[in-house]
């Protein structure tokens, strides 16, 4: 670990924080779950927020950009929303400042749902199924964008990783994880310095960092929030929990395997000058790297059971 | 104690950092989205008469003078159209925000400028929600147009 780097240890995948409050938000994650499987959210009736975040792919689309109103190519990878609660910002580049905020973006965005919100407040008032749902959730059949957007956001942070072969191990049963895999896991933590932006029991430190593994300069990142220019092409550090799930990787969905990721982290050329001074080429071997791949796995498990919502008429 | 102020201190920044919309004081040089040269830019009139004529859409550099901004994100800002109507300007993907120190501001837009039409039965909708009485809502008979900017990038220019 650098000494510049206020690291967190790794840990047993920490609950969702509504998971308490389960019961008493009941009706609003309802509701949340249902628009967030809503393709009448979009101005095309065909795109909701599944459309990119799907259960059964980690909550990802697989896919290097998504695809969105009539066939136009986002700007950036969709990340999954698994544990997504963890985050202080949200989007790549932070540009929100919580799930809610960012809940408005897709909707209105016009490469992707390309809706507009008296639009959807227009179209959700007439559907008879939301406007009980918008009571039991709030009291009264007020449908607006506020309680709209709050209802996915509360909903979203319910969503997180099932526990994988790591959080076993670290509960007790010594046998779940391979020689290989605990390889990789001191490797991890050490020589491959993966914990100087992945640590914490969500394998993140949610920061910006500027790693360049792409090699493309295409899209600046931070720097268009902040306009500093410290903070040019950082994006934010994603969480690894189910990492070897949610490819294609990067904030471009341009690496299209792990391995290739792990091998341009080992490899002398590696990093250009100007990637964070926490990046150094880690010249690991073809075992090591093998090795931390495999923990990389270990971390890794397929979604939670999920059943989809039943849409409101 | 130095570390609980330290950490209040940290609180109170990260506080003024989530604020919304973005702190600043939008002075000439601040832009928003891509960066944007403003030297070139057609003064909204001349936009606004292209469209009358019958041109589909203006895609370029557009300079005008913001009557309001979006209070509760910096989302939307309106512009001057200098006959009493505004046009409402979104930003592409969503990506980027204004202050509201904006307001008042004049700025050059790099976009496209285009009719935004709605129809009829939409406005009646809308009526409906707002509560209006049913001869109100009755008296509606024609599509409003409006006109619509969809941003690329924004800068301050005075």
């Amino acid at each position: 670990m650098d000494e510049s780097v206020q690291w967190t240890e790794l840990g047993v995948l920490p609950e969702s924080p509504v998971e308490k409050q389960k019961n008493s938000l009941r009706h609003i994650i309802e509701l949340g779950k249902a628009l967030f499987f809503d393709t009448r959210l979009s101005g095309s009736g065909k795109i909701s927020c599944a459309t990119c975040h799907q259960p059964e792919m980690n909550w990802t689309d697989g896919k290097e950009k998504s695809e969105g109103h009539g066939g136009a190519v986002t700007k950036r990878n969709a990340p999954t929303i698994q544990n997504s609660w963890v985050y202080k910002k949200l989007f790549w580049d932070g540009r929100a400042r919580d799930l809610q905020d960012q809940a408005f973006a897709p909707i209105i965005s016009e490469t992707e749902m390309h809706s507009e919100m008296p639009e959807v407040m227009m179209k959700l008032r007439r559907i008879k199924g939301y406007r009980e749902l918008f009571k039991k959730a709030y009291g009264d059949e007020g449908i607006n964008p506020d309680r709209m957007t709050e209802a996915i956001a509360i909903f979203e942070k319910t969503v997180i990783s099932r526990k994988s072969r790591f959080d076993e191990f670290l509960e007790g049963d010594r046998k779940a994880l391979s020689n290989s895999e605990l390889r990789g896991l001191h490797l991890f933590r050490t020589q491959a310095r993966c914990m100087n932006c992945h640590h914490g029991p969500l394998f993140t430190d949610n920061q910006f960092h500027r790693n360049n593994i792409t090699f493309m300069y295409d899209d600046d990142g931070l720097y268009k929030v902040t306009h500093k220019e410290e903070d040019l092409r950082k994006f934010k550090t994603p969480s690894l929990r189910d990492v070897a799930r949610t490819g294609p990787w990067m904030h471009n969905g341009k690496m299209n395997s792990l391995e290739l990721i792990i091998s341009r982290y080992s490899t002398a050329r590696y990093p250009p000058e100007e990637a964070s001074p926490l990046i150094r080429s880690l010249g690991l071997g073809s075992k090591e790297q093998k090795d931390l791949l495999s923990f990389l796995k270990a971390i890794s498990a397929p979604p939670a059971e999920f059943e989809k919502p039943v849409l409101p008429e | 104690m130095k570390k609980v102020l330290f950490t209040l201190f940290l609180a109170f920044f990260a506080f003024l950092a989530n604020a919304q919309p973005p702190e600043g004081d939008a002075k000439p040089g601040e832009w928003y989205g891509e960066k944007v040269n403003p030297e070139g830019a057609m003064p909204i009139s001349d936009a606004m008469a292209k469209l009358s004529g019958g041109k589909e859409e203006v895609d370029g550099k557009i300079k005008a003078r913001v009557v309001e901004v979006c209070e509760k994100k910096g989302c939307w800002v309106k512009l001057d159209l200098g006959n009493g109507e505004t046009a409402t300007v979104k930003m592409k993907d969503y990506g980027f925000f204004l202050p509201l120190a904006a307001k008042g501001k004049t700025v050059v837009i790099d976009g496209e400028m285009k009719f935004r039409t709605t129809s009829v039965a939409e406005l009646k909708h809308y009526a409906e929600d707002a509560g209006k009485s049913k001869e109100e809502i009755d008296a509606i008979k024609e599509p409003q147009k409006e006109i619509r900017v969809m941003a690329k990038g924004i800068v301050v220019v005075e």
